[in-house]
């Protein structure tokens, strides 16, 4: 019985170490927004900073176009997001609902989508929007993104939809109910939940997405936040860690907030395509 | 049917048309920014099967993908097991673990590069304190550091996605097994060995095929940090086509890699999802 207890008390040791190195890069770049420029610079490195300041935050809004940065990317993602979903909906409602040779085929055909490399796809679709005149415009990056949000938000949302039972539905329709009314008054709620985590990790999906958002939409005016952060670092030759720090603490701050509210459906957002939902 | 219309022009405008406006393209000399190209046949093929790098870029990206997914699933197992037992604030510690997944990557990249910068890092003055580096090491300057660091913030990032799909896993092993373990006088190890490894193997297998499939087309976390640099040592497949096609403006030339890369990864997609339904009907 001793000996399962130290055991039991190693491990927990183990558990808090992973932990902290872990989060350790995210609490670095917390002390190093707030640091003094000196400090942010001074070498042995200082962990709390003597003065606390919020001048890289105030700086990064003055300087650079961070503000319109924000705005295209909370536009495109929630855009996506509004998208994606009402499309997946349907897909996922008709492919369960009528079951053929056909929908099985579709259903194969979305999980083969999700496994190809974006970058593959990458040229022509630059190519393609440039000849619809898309290029520097927000309309080019929420079409594109659904490339990757759709089959991936078809994936989580074919296994809330598939799992419902469908007898309370045919139940509603004998009632009396249209095909469409049983499914907002049936389908809709029992799937809501899952919907509405399937929404957070789309918009988790867009707000990163840095591939097609660095070759659509170039010009400053259209660029998203990380883009456009990625752009800091290129612009002045040696960069102002503070700043860049500053910049990293703001882009990071919505995802984790979204991640919270999901923390309970975790599994099930993570493990799309891994394990059936 | 015609509820399926929506996705259906999705599959056609966003994969398959570029797809073949891929193959096209590969079989052209073009820039980016031309309106057409010139049909040249198979010289791009033949350009990158003799181009001296190509051997590096092949070893690079199997060095990223395999370095990768070893590192994520095999952490990713051990955080798990650790985290599936009973202990005071279990919840907080699984939550803050999985914390990285939903870290953008220029953030990661920013942070670990501010880290391991050769003046000011916080690693290399850790490095010299505790005596194992005597010099500041300029880890992203360096051929051989360079992709230990670019393989280390993907680790970080995406761990948390095995650490998950196991504990699930691991959630849905039958208790009783344990209990007759233990009738039977079985020590820890081969109730790991016996019951617990090969209920998750399934899982680690799944997990393994799919971030093999992701690793092998990340591209991101690579151009942001080292641009395939130092002299192409963290140059890989998709990272080089980004720069052909983006830096150099060489479309044909790109596409046509783009076409390998787009073979090999169906084959890996196919692969998957046949291992995956055949697992999944054993399950049942």
């Amino acid at each position: 019985m001793e000996k399962s207890k130290t055991k039991h008390y190693i491990m927990n040791i183990m558990v808090w170490i992973v932990v902290i190195l872990t989060v350790f890069p995210l609490i670095w770049m917390i002390l190093s927004s707030i640091k003094q420029p000196e400090e942010v610079y001074s070498y042995p490195p200082i962990f709390f900073s003597k003065d606390p300041t919020l001048r890289h935050y105030i700086e990064l809004f003055k300087v650079t176009n961070f503000e319109k940065y924000f705005i295209n990317s909370t536009i495109v993602t929630f855009s996506t997001v509004v998208i994606t979903l009402f499309i997946v909906v349907m897909t996922c409602y008709t492919i369960t609902r009528f079951k053929s040779k056909g929908t099985n085929f579709l259903s194969k055909l979305y999980v083969l989508i999700y496994l190809l490399p974006q970058v593959v796809m990458v040229i022509p679709i630059f190519l393609m929007m440039k000849r619809f005149g898309l290029i520097n415009s927000l309309y080019s990056l929420i079409l594109t993104y659904l490339i990757f949000t759709f089959p991936y938000a078809f994936l989580l949302v074919r296994a809330y939809i598939g799992s419902i039972d469908q007898s309370m539905e045919e139940a509603a329709m004998i009632d009396g109910a249209s095909r469409i009314g049983a499914f907002i008054r049936i389908v809709l709620p029992i799937a809501a939940p899952g919907l509405i985590a399937t929404s957070i990790f789309v918009a988790i999906m867009c707000w990163n997405e840095y591939l097609f958002a660095s070759v659509l939409t170039p010009s400053e005016e259209f660029k998203t936040l990380i883009v456009g952060v990625a752009g800091l670092t290129e612009k002045t030759g040696i960069p102002s860690w503070g700043m860049l720090m500053a910049a990293s603490v703001i882009v990071v701050l919505p995802m984790i907030v979204f991640f919270m509210l999901i923390q309970r459906r975790m599994v099930i957002g993570l493990s799309a395509g891994a394990v059936k939902g | 049917m015609f509820l399926l219309l929506p996705s259906i022009l999705i599959v056609l405008l966003l994969d398959f048309y570029p797809i073949i406006y891929s193959i096209v393209i590969s079989f052209q000399k073009r820039s980016l920014f031309d309106i057409s190209g010139v049909f040249t046949g198979f010289k791009n093929y033949f350009l990158i099967f003799t181009n001296p790098n190509f051997p590096t870029l092949l070893k690079n990206t199997l060095v990223w993908t395999l370095g990768t997914t070893f590192f994520e699933v095999s952490f990713g197992m051990i955080i798990a097991l650790l985290l599936n037992r009973d202990f005071k604030f279990r919840n907080l510690a699984r939550a803050l673990i999985i914390v990285p997944y939903a870290v953008p990557v220029i953030v990661s990249t920013l942070v670990w590069k501010y880290m391991f910068n050769d003046l000011i890092g916080l690693i290399n003055y850790i490095l010299q304190v505790l005596k194992i580096a005597s010099q500041p090491i300029a880890f992203l300057a360096s051929t051989t550091f360079a992709m230990m660091v670019v393989i280390l913030i993907n680790v970080w990032s995406f761990t948390p996605f095995a650490v998950i799909n196991t504990l699930s896993a691991l959630q849905n092993i039958n208790p009783e097994l344990y209990e007759a373990a233990k009738l039977d006088g079985a020590n820890p190890w081969q109730e790991f060995k016996n019951i617990t490894f090969p209920s998750i193997l399934p899982i680690l297998i799944i997990v393994s095929l799919l971030r093999t499939v992701w690793n092998f087309q990340k591209f991101e976390i690579i151009w942001l940090t080292t641009k395939g640099g130092p002299i192409n040592s963290t140059m890989t497949l998709p990272v080089w086509i980004y720069s052909q096609g983006f830096e150099s403006f060489n479309i044909g030339y790109a596409s046509s890699m783009a076409i390998l890369m787009f073979i090999i990864a169906i084959i890996f997609a196919i692969l998957y999802i046949n291992l995956f339904e055949r697992m999944e009907s054993r399950l049942q």
